[in-house]
């Protein structure tokens, strides 16, 4: 199966740090892929290299093009969604619908239209009279309508409240996804994508940290609950994060076999959040 | 075809100036125009009164109009210059615009032709049709088309507004240089591009004068500030074709450093 993203040794210095070193990882066709880090660990340098938005080392082919040096004919095949904030102010509701189906081959216009009518989304609307809320309908109804290969959502729901988010991602599962699309989106609230994601990757200072499917993690990695008389036992099995939670501690544990543990305690598959926090915060005394 | 007339489409809904104040003084002066014709209703003018201004000046007043209506666009054009890719940067737009499959080559084309082509050209024909308007205006009230028609005729008029549109694509040529620069100005500028484009300019004047006690820079600037005197000097002048290729290399420049510009 073809690669949609291919990173080879990807690297990127940014004002004299290192925002990326030696990145390497694939997206294959049809996943969901969480690109999660902590704010400056690199995830939208990654994005803007991805998009062909920053000069970078390393090798990068994103629908086997580069997109240094082919982004034109790359950005007729990816859609992307930087944050709400970035659809011109000015800009018509109706002036926005003609300018993409102007400019983008594969935008399909009452696709849009269709869209934008289940909303309270006027034609004639400027993008600075629309609530945030809106501005991100607007701008997902723009994104929906092209015929895109890969989309890649960077902090799409930054700033959003509660039910414009949950709206966003249900509307981009039920009317954009299929078995020929891919979705890259980073994000740094973990819990709110990842019902919706096939595959992790943490990000952390500009190193890919964790690579894997959604549905291995539980193969990999287990966290337990331990019984208060078993600590020291369940300590000597190498946890590799430990913590607190309601007076109870959880320690979890990568590549360990579950029997192992099960004596010592309740034995469950980590939710993503839970596993990012313990990668993140690594082995604590 | 249709991606460039979307393009060129959305500078304008932008940039309302760009049409809206010649339009606007394209009014003012028609209104002034009939407001004089009606006031001058008593005063009969004999016919060879109206030979007189029909041979003397209204090629005159065609190129003062057009002339006026140009002042009006060069402020707007170099304002919209300036601002063009400088406000994508500032409200983060540009995330948008690169969104989509339109290169920098073909934004900052788009924006530069704007500027030096379809705005006066457009200007132009506004001229055209004011003046036309105008002349009209005059020719109704004192009923003297006939001595209108023979001292001054229709061929005559066209001749006056090719004359008119050889010399206005001439000075968009003449300055051109400039409004390059003030695109490169505007790729560049962090803050305030109106300073990024006349700093570094100010900067090499000053280090001439200090480090080699000339002046040769300035004047070559002044000599550029002023428009370009006729048709047959112009295109003869070397001056010319050096700004044409100075233009060439700004416009490369402006298109590299839209290319990794972002909102950052």
């Amino acid at each position: 199966m073809t690669s949609i993203i291919r990173a080879t040794g990807l690297a990127k210095k940014y004002r004299g740090k290192q925002a990326l070193q030696d990145v390497t990882f694939n997206v294959a066709p049809g996943r969901i892929v969480g690109l999660i880090g902590r704010n400056g660990a690199g995830k939208t340098t990654a994005l803007k290299a991805i998009l062909g938005l920053t000069p970078y080392d390393g090798e990068l082919r994103v629908l086997g093009l580069d997109p240094a040096t082919q982004r034109d004919a790359l950005m007729r095949e990816v859609a992307f969604i930087a944050d709400t904030a970035v659809l011109p102010k000015w800009i018509r509701v109706r002036q926005a619908l003609d300018y993409v189906e102007g400019v983008h081959p594969r935008f399909e216009r009452s696709k849009a239209e269709d869209f934008l009518r289940s909303t309270d989304i006027g034609l004639n609307s400027r993008v600075r009279e629309l609530s945030k809320g809106m501005v991100t309908q607007l701008h997902l109804a723009l994104v929906l309508a092209i015929h895109a290969r890969l989309l890649v959502l960077d902090e799409p729901t930054l700033g959003l409240d509660l039910l414009s988010r949950r709206m966003f991602y249900d509307t981009l599962l039920n009317d954009y996804m299929d078995e020929q699309r891919t979705i890259l989106v980073t994000t740094h609230q973990v819990e709110e994508v990842e019902h919706i994601l096939t595959d992790v990757l943490f990000i952390e200072q500009g190193r890919i940290v964790l690579d894997a499917e959604i549905d291995t993690l539980g193969e990999r990695y287990l966290q337990l609950h331990v019984k208060p008389d078993c600590l020291e036992a369940a300590r000597a099995l190498a946890p590799f994060h430990e913590r607190q939670v309601f007076g109870r501690t959880v320690m979890f544990y990568e590549n360990r076999a579950q029997q192992s543990l099960s004596a010592l305690g309740e034995v469950g598959t980590p939710s993503v959040a839970d596993l990012f926090v313990a990668r993140m915060q690594g082995e604590k005394a | 075809m249709k991606a460039l007339h979307t393009l060129v489409r959305r500078e304008f809904w932008e940039y309302r100036s760009l049409w809206m104040a010649p339009v606007v003084a394209a009014a003012l002066v028609l209104g002034v125009a009939i407001l004089s014709v009606a006031g001058a209703t008593q005063v009969q003018l004999s016919d060879s009164d109206l030979t007189d201004i029909t041979t003397n000046h209204l090629p005159d007043s065609m190129q003062a109009l057009t002339g006026l209506l140009l002042l009006v666009g060069g402020l707007i054009t170099g304002s919209y210059l300036l601002d063009c890719l400088y406000a994508e940067r500032r409200d983060r737009s540009i995330l948008f615009w690169k969104s989509l499959p339109v290169s920098d080559t073909t934004t900052v084309l788009v924006k530069f032709a704007v500027a030096v082509l379809i705005v006066p050209l457009g200007i132009f024909a506004l001229g055209a049709v004011t003046h036309a308007l105008c002349t009209l205006l005059i020719v109704l009230f004192h009923g003297k088309l006939a001595v209108f028609m023979q001292d001054w005729t229709v061929g005559d008029w066209f001749v006056g507004e090719a004359v008119l549109l050889g010399r206005l694509l001439l000075t968009t040529l003449w300055f051109a240089p400039l409004a390059a620069w003030l695109l490169i100005a505007s790729a560049f500028a962090r803050r305030v591009p109106i300073l990024t484009a006349t700093l570094p300019v100010l900067g090499l004047v000053i280090a001439e004068s200090l480090l080699l006690g000339t002046s040769h820079f300035w004047r070559a600037i002044k000599a550029r500030m002023v428009p370009v005197p006729d048709l047959g000097s112009a295109l003869a002048d070397p001056g010319l074709w050096w700004g044409v290729l100075l233009t060439a290399a700004f416009l490369v420049g402006a298109i590299r450093l839209r290319r990794y510009r972002d909102d950052t």
